[in-house]
C-alpha cells in the first residue's frame, strides 16, 4: 500500500484542525436564534447562558423553560407582537459573557436580555446593556450586591432564601450548625448573613470553611466538619463541586445523625444523586413537587419545548422571566424605559401562582422541601415572602 | 487514623487518574490533553450500563472497553501521525477533548448524569469507621501500580515497550514492530482513563466537563515523575499529602496553590523528575 504524500498528511490535518476549529467556537461562541428566521415586526430577546464549561449543566433545563414559554408568549399573544429568542452561549468568563452581549446587542440587534449567568458575567453583559438602555433580566443578583437601573433579578437574594429554612430547623432543636461554602462571593455573602442570624436566635456556629471552586476531593472538608460535631452541615457549594460533595458526603458513614442543608440543591443534580441526596433540605421559589393544575401545565410545556426529566428552578425562571417580559412589552412596547419600569413592578401569575417584583428585585413565596431517595422533594414548608437584603441600590 | 485515611485516599485517586497519563507520556512523548475526554468517555459508558441494569463493576469494565475503543480510533486517525511531534500532538489532543465534549452533549445533554454507588458501607480500620469504597480506591491505585511494574519489570511485553521508550529505531531494526506497540500503548492508556473515569463516577458530577478538576494535579504528577513509575508514585505521594495536610492544618482555600508550588519548586531542584538514574 502506497505511504501517503506529505500533502496528504497536510489535508489530513486541515481537516483536523477545521473540525477542531469549528467544534470549539460552537462550544465556545456560538449562538442560534429560536423562532422565525423572519424578525421584522417581532421583539426579539438575547438568552445569553453558559451553553459550554462547567457551568453549562443548567443550560438543558434553562433553556426549556425559556423555549416554553416563548411558545406560550407567542401562542397566546401575551406581548402583543410575536417574540423572537436568539441564544448566545457566555462560555465559563467575563470576556466571553461580554463578547455574547456585545454579539446580541450590536449585530443581532436585541430588544431585552434573558441572562441566565453568575454574577461576573452578569456585571460584564450589563457593561454593554446599560449603554444601550437594554432591559437586562437576571437569574443572579450577585447576593444583592449587583443593582442597575436597567436590570431586573428574578432569583432570590441570600436573605429570602437562607433565613426560613433557618427558622425551621432552629425550630426543630437543631441550634448548632457548620457553614461550608464555595470560595466566592455569593456563598461568602449567604454564609455571613446566615452566621449573624443564627447567633441573634439562640444557635451556635460549629464551625466554617471553604473550598474553591473546582474541588474534586471533600473528604478532608467532610473530616473537618464531621469532627465539629454540628446539628446541621449548611453545605453552599454549586454545581459540579455540590453533586461531588454530595456523594462523598452521602457515602460517608461518619456523617449520620448530621442534618444536612443545601439551597443551592435542584432536581436535576438530586435526580443525578440518587438516594445520595436523601434527607437534604433545601429552599426554593420553585420544585417540580408543589402541587397545583398551574404546575401541571407548566411541566408540559417545559416536556413540549424538549426537556427531557423535572423541571427546576432555572426552567421556572427563565420561564417566568419571559412571561414577565411579555407582560412589560405589553404595557411599555418597544421603548426600554417603559419596558424596564414596568419589569421592576411585575406582577403577574405564574405556574405555581402570583409572582412578584418589587423595587426591581424578586419577592416571592419560599418553599421548604426535603429530597427523596429518587432525586424528587417532598414539600415540608411554604413561607411567606421576604423584603431581599440587598448590598446596592439604584 | 482518618487524616491518614484521608492523605492515602487523595493519593490513590491520583494515582488512579494519572496512570494513563503517564503511560501515554512515558512511552509515546504524546501530551494526551484528551485524557479527561476518555475519562468521560469511560463514566458515561458506566452510566448507560448502569441504566441497562449491569452490575457497577460491569460498567467499570465497559466504561475501560469503550474508552480503549474510542482511544484505538483516535490513534488510528490522528495521534499515530503525528508520533515525535509534541506541539502538534497537544493542540491534537486538545481538539480531540472538545469533540468527545460535544459529542457527549449532543448524546447525553448538559445534565448532570446517575451512576451506580457501589459499596454504601463502612469498613473500620483500626477502630475508625471510614467508606468502604474510598478504601477500595486506595487498594485499586495499589493493585494497579504493582501490576504495571510486575508489567514493565519483568515481562517480555515490558522489555519490548522499554526498548520501544529507549530507542525506537533499535527496536525497529530487532523486528520489533514499533507502530504497534505505540497504538497499543495509546490504546492502553486510554483504558486506564476509561477505567478511572468509570471508577471515580461514584464520587464526582458526572456530566460531559467529567473530571476536568481531577487532572490538574495529575499533570503535575506527571511532570514530576520523570518518565519512572517510581517517580510517578513518588510524585502523587508528595502532592496528595501536600494537598491533605495543607487544607486540614492550615486553610484549603490555598491548598491546590501551595500544590503547585511545591510541584514547580521540585521541578526546578529536580528537573529530570524526582525519580532518575544518572546516564
Amino acid at each position: 500500500m502506497a505511504r501517503p504524500t506529505r500533502r496528504g498528511w497536510r489535508f489530513a490535518a486541515a481537516i483536523v484542525a477545521s473540525t477542531t476549529a469549528a467544534l470549539a467556537l460552537s462550544a465556545c461562541g456560538g449562538s442560534s436564534s429560536a423562532g422565525s428566521s423572519d424578525s421584522s415586526g417581532s421583539y426579539k430577546v438575547g438568552f445569553v447562558l453558559q451553553l459550554s464549561g462547567p457551568g453549562s449543566v443548567y443550560a438543558d433545563t434553562s433553556q426549556a423553560g425559556h423555549k416554553a414559554a416563548i411558545d406560550d408568549v407567542n401562542k397566546n399573544n401575551t406581548a402583543g407582537t410575536k417574540f423572537v429568542s436568539d441564544v448566545a452561549d457566555a462560555g465559563a468568563d467575563a470576556q466571553s459573557a461580554t463578547t455574547a452581549c456585545n454579539r446580541l446587542i450590536q449585530q443581532d440587534k436585541v430588544q431585552a436580555i434573558v441572562a441566565f449567568v453568575p454574577g461576573p458575567q452578569l456585571l460584564a453583559c450589563n457593561t454593554v446593556a446599560s449603554r444601550r438602555n437594554i432591559p437586562l433580566l437576571s437569574l443572579s443578583s450577585g447576593a444583592g450586591n449587583i443593582c442597575a437601573a436597567n436590570l431586573t433579578s428574578f432569583g432570590l437574594v441570600p436573605n429570602q432564601q437562607t433565613l426560613p429554612i433557618m427558622d425551621e430547623l432552629l425550630g426543630q432543636g437543631k441550634k448548632s450548625w457548620y457553614f461550608f461554602g464555595g470560595d466566592y462571593a455569593t456563598p461568602k455573602a449567604t454564609i455571613g448573613l446566615a452566621k449573624d442570624y443564627l447567633t441573634a436566635h439562640g444557635g451556635t456556629v460549629a464551625g466554617e470553611s471553604y473550598e474553591p471552586t473546582g474541588t474534586a476531593d471533600f473528604s478532608q472538608d467532610i473530616t473537618t466538619i464531621v469532627n465539629a460535631h454540628p446539628d446541621v452541615a449548611f453545605l453552599n457549594v454549586v454545581g459540579n463541586d455540590d453533586v461531588a460533595l454530595q456523594k462523598q458526603w452521602a457515602a460517608d458513614p461518619r456523617t449520620q445523625g448530621i442534618t444536612r442543608v443545601d439551597i443551592l440543591l435542584g432536581e436535576g443534580a438530586a435526580h443525578a444523586l440518587g438516594d445520595a441526596a436523601n434527607g437534604i433540605w433545601s429552599s426554593s421559589a420553585y420544585f417540580s413537587s408543589v402541587e397545583g393544575s398551574g404546575n401541571d401545565d407548566f411541566k408540559k410545556q417545559v416536556k413540549a419545548a424538549g426537556l427531557d426529566g423535572e423541571p427546576d428552578i432555572n426552567s421556572y425562571i427563565s420561564y417566568i422571566q419571559i412571561e414577565a417580559l411579555a407582560n412589560a412589552v405589553k404595557k411599555g412596547g418597544t421603548d426600554g424605559t417603559k419596558v424596564i419600569n414596568a419589569l421592576q413592578s411585575t406582577k403577574i401569575d405564574g405556574p405555581i401562582g402570583p409572582f412578584q417584583i418589587k423595587d426591581a428585585f424578586s419577592f416571592q413565596n419560599e418553599y421548604l422541601a426535603e429530597a427523596q431517595a429518587d432525586g424528587s422533594f417532598t414539600i415540608q414548608k411554604k413561607s411567606d415572602p421576604i423584603e431581599p437584603q440587598l448590598a446596592c441600590s439604584h | 487514623m482518618t487524616l491518614l485515611l484521608d492523605i492515602l485516599t487523595a493519593v490513590g485517586i491520583l494515582m488512579i487518574v494519572v496512570l494513563g497519563l503517564a503511560v501515554v507520556l512515558g512511552v509515546l512523548d504524546v501530551i494526551n490533553l484528551a485524557h479527561t475526554g476518555f475519562m468521560a468517555v469511560g463514566v458515561y459508558a458506566a452510566v448507560v450500563a448502569h441504566e441497562q441494569g449491569w452490575p457497577f463493576w460491569a460498567g467499570v469494565v465497559a466504561g475501560a472497553l469503550a474508552s480503549a475503543a474510542a482511544g484505538l480510533v483516535v490513534e488510528v486517525l490522528v495521534i499515530r501521525r503525528l508520533y515525535d511531534r509534541p506541539l502538534e500532538t497537544i493542540l491534537a489532543t486538545w481538539g480531540i477533548s472538545l469533540i468527545i465534549i460535544q459529542l457527549l452533549t449532543l448524546g447525553f445533554g448538559h445534565n448532570n448524569q446517575a451512576a451506580g454507588q457501589p459499596l454504601k458501607t463502612a469498613t473500620s480500620v483500626l477502630g475508625t469507621p471510614y467508606p468502604t469504597y474510598r478504601l477500595l480506591l486506595i487498594g485499586v491505585a495499589a493493585v494497579l501500580v504493582l501490576g504495571l511494574a510486575v508489567l514493565i519489570r519483568y515481562t517480555r511485553v515490558g522489555l519490548t515497550v522499554r526498548m520501544v521508550q529507549a530507542n525506537q529505531d533499535l527496536a525497529r531494526g530487532l523486528g520489533i514492530r514499533v507502530a504497534f506497540i505505540r497504538a497499543t500503548t495509546f490504546v492502553v492508556g486510554c483504558a486506564l482513563a476509561g477505567f478511572a473515569g468509570a471508577l471515580l463516577g461514584p464520587t464526582q458530577a458526572i456530566n460531559p466537563n467529567y473530571a476536568l478538576s481531577l487532572v490538574a494535579t495529575a499533570f503535575l504528577a506527571v511532570l514530576l515523575a520523570g518518565r519512572r513509575l517510581s517517580g510517578l508514585v513518588a510524585g502523587c505521594v508528595i502532592l496528595g499529602t501536600v494537598q491533605i495536610l495543607f487544607g486540614r492544618w492550615f486553610n484549603p482555600v490555598y491548598s491546590s496553590t501551595v500544590v503547585i508550588a511545591v510541584a514547580v519548586v521540585l521541578l526546578r531542584i529536580r528537573p529530570e523528575g524526582l525519580i532518575w538514574r544518572r546516564a
